[in-house]
């Protein structure tokens, strides 16, 4: 079977209704199909945040003081009988619908961009806190094959404030050959409580994100250190003043998406995903960290930091003062303190029963600087952990 | 929590309370629902308050054994609007009110996104996803309410999927 046959069978997928085995396999071995299946799910999850955004502002109406006289059934027989008339229109929309999808297929087919897609992280030893924000630098460029010199890309990773300072640097990528990545780093330490830390964080806070000319002053002392790089392998790259950045990419085309975002379509029934989540309270709120996060096993957690409400925090088991919520595909509602939260993403939340039981808690008033991080306390984020216990203990006054 | 037969039974007799819960309890997602099938907001708001009062004087139609009773109201509203379309109770200046107020409802970048990408889409496409992604109900659900085949549901649901994806991908957010 190929795309084009399978993919009306997408939408069905999707609804978790019946469709034919070879369509099933096709979708399921198929980047193209699963693609289209996380693209199905993303506008699911902004519909729903729609209507509960429009229910917001929906003006009261109420019912009229005098209602009309009631009718029996029997003044309604000789009533007139409406015949469905759109029985032409309904088959000229499916054509034109299949028409439209079918010329985003060839369009696809002739537009074979590629990305490369990378991430640095601090070793992981060298965090302290169980609390932190999973979306970590990530880099990802778009280009045509046979195109060189791309656009430089700077990065800036922050940790613990008080034990490592934070790490800025610019990639930039020489050539795309042999599916390996030519591409230098510069990459530089800054100390903790240093005033070029303080410079860059507030210049961060301020625009959102740094820029390459903010950064080149900066590193311009910095060896360029030049790889020719393996996609999927990880790079120890060396930063100026101390210790290494672990680094991976990936290479890919259109029909895939890199790295993280890479998420299972249907969770299995010991994860909890959350892709881009957005969280609504009592149709008054709307809020999305953004990123993703994937969790497994018992005792793991994911969470999301919500400024001005805590840090929510969801497991697949129970653990104290956790209260229960029901995830149906890519939907979670469940009620704390008298309020109705309903937590909406970009795919399937978690995975085996319909609805499934999993367990939330909400630590309210929980502020970054709590878990030792340096972070805007106005800035959402979603994270994980690999024991529930853990975050519980950092939550602790 | 009323169930739907003791809430039919209610209005059958002529119980204003009754009726008035059926009105509290679906008239918010009724009224989304319409405006979605419209666009516009005060023709939504009167289709709406005519599928009640329709409901109200002939209540015979309703069979608690062939789905709920929001789901048959819903069934009403869709084929009421329908006709208001039909009859040209819509004005055309109208229609321009409605995207002046569409906008005017409060609502974040991405929301922005997604509302004017649906309304890119015919009536009845922007109706099944709205009945599928914010109510929740079956393709044989949503056969019943808008009085088609399941067969079209499903096509016509990818179609409108198809549809709406495309619009949002020329709008450089997919």
């Amino acid at each position: 079977m190929d795309c084009q046959t399978a993919e009306p069978f997408v939408s069905m997928i999707y609804d978790g209704e019946d469709a034919p085995e070879e369509a099933v396999q096709h979708i399921k071995n198929c980047p193209a199909c699963r693609a289209r299946l996380r693209e199905f799910a993303a506008l699911a999850s902004e519909i729903r945040v729609l209507a509960a955004s429009e229910a917001r502002n929906l003006p009261p109406r109420a019912l009229p003081e005098n209602l009309p006289r009631q009718r029996g059934w029997r003044f309604t027989l000789g009533g007139p009988v409406r015949v469905p008339r759109f029985a032409l229109v309904l088959g000229i929309a499916i054509i034109a619908g299949l028409s439209v999808a079918l010329g985003y297929v060839e369009r696809q087919q002739r537009n074979q961009s590629l990305w490369f897609g990378c991430e640095f992280r601090l070793p992981q030893s060298e965090f302290t806190g169980a609390i932190h924000p999973a979306n970590m630098p990530q880099l990802v460029w778009s280009f045509s094959p046979g195109e060189t010199q791309l656009e430089p890309r700077p990065f800036f990773l922050v940790g613990p404030e008080t034990q490592l300072g934070a790490v800025a640097g610019i990639m930039e990528i020489q050539q795309v050959r042999d599916n390996r990545v030519e591409f230098g780093i510069r990459a530089r330490h800054l100390d903790a409580g240093s005033a070029s830390l303080k410079a860059l964080i507030e210049k961060q806070q301020a625009s959102g994100e740094l820029t390459v000319p903010e950064l080149q002053d900066f590193l311009s002392n910095v060896p360029l250190h030049e790889y020719r790089y393996e996609p999927g392998t990880v790079l120890q790259i060396p930063i100026e003043g101390g210790g290494n950045l672990d680094f991976q990419g990936e290479l890919g085309d259109k029909h895939s998406k890199p790295l993280s975002q890479e998420l299972p379509l249907e969770p299995t029934p010991g994860e909890i995903v959350l892709d881009q989540p957005a969280l609504v309270v009592e149709k008054s709120l709307i809020l999305r960290p953004g990123g993703a996060v994937k969790i497994s096993g018992a005792k793991s957690c994911a969470y999301m930091y919500v400024p001005g409400k805590g840090l929510l925090v969801l497991s697949l088991h129970p653990f104290a003062g956790a209260h229960e919520a029901a995830v149906d595909r890519s939907a979670a509602m469940f009620e704390l303190d008298h309020e109705w939260y309903y937590l909406f993403a970009h795919a399937s939340i978690a995975g085996g029963d319909r609805p499934k039981t999993i367990w939330v808690y909400l630590a309210k008033n929980f502020q970054p600087s709590q878990s030792g991080l340096n972070w805007n306390p106005e800035a959402p984020f979603v994270g994980s952990a690999p024991d529930v216990k853990q975050v519980l203990a950092q939550l602790k006054p | 929590m009323t169930d739907d037969r003791t809430l039919w039974q209610g209005i059958v007799k002529g119980e204003r309370a009754a009726f008035e819960t059926l009105f509290r309890l679906y008239s918010a997602p009724l009224r989304l629902f319409l405006r979605r099938f419209t666009r516009c907001f005060e023709t939504a708001d009167d289709v709406a308050q005519e599928t009640f009062l329709q409901l109200w004087r002939r209540h015979n139609g309703f069979d608690p054994t062939r789905g709920t009773l929001k789901q048959y109201l819903f069934g009403i509203a869709r084929k009421q609007a329908a006709h208001t379309r039909k009859e040209g109770w819509l004005p055309a200046e109208k229609e321009t009110a409605v995207e002046a107020a569409a906008e005017r409802v409060e609502a974040d970048e991405h929301t922005s996104d997604v509302q004017e990408a649906l309304a890119r889409l015919d009536p009845e496409e922007r109706s099944l996803l709205w009945l599928r992604e914010v109510e929740g109900y079956s393709y044989a659900e949503m056969a019943d309410i808008l009085g088609v085949p399941l067969g079209t549901v499903k096509s016509k649901l990818f179609s409108a999927r198809a549809a709406l994806r495309h619009v949002w991908c020329n709008g450089g957010k997919v």
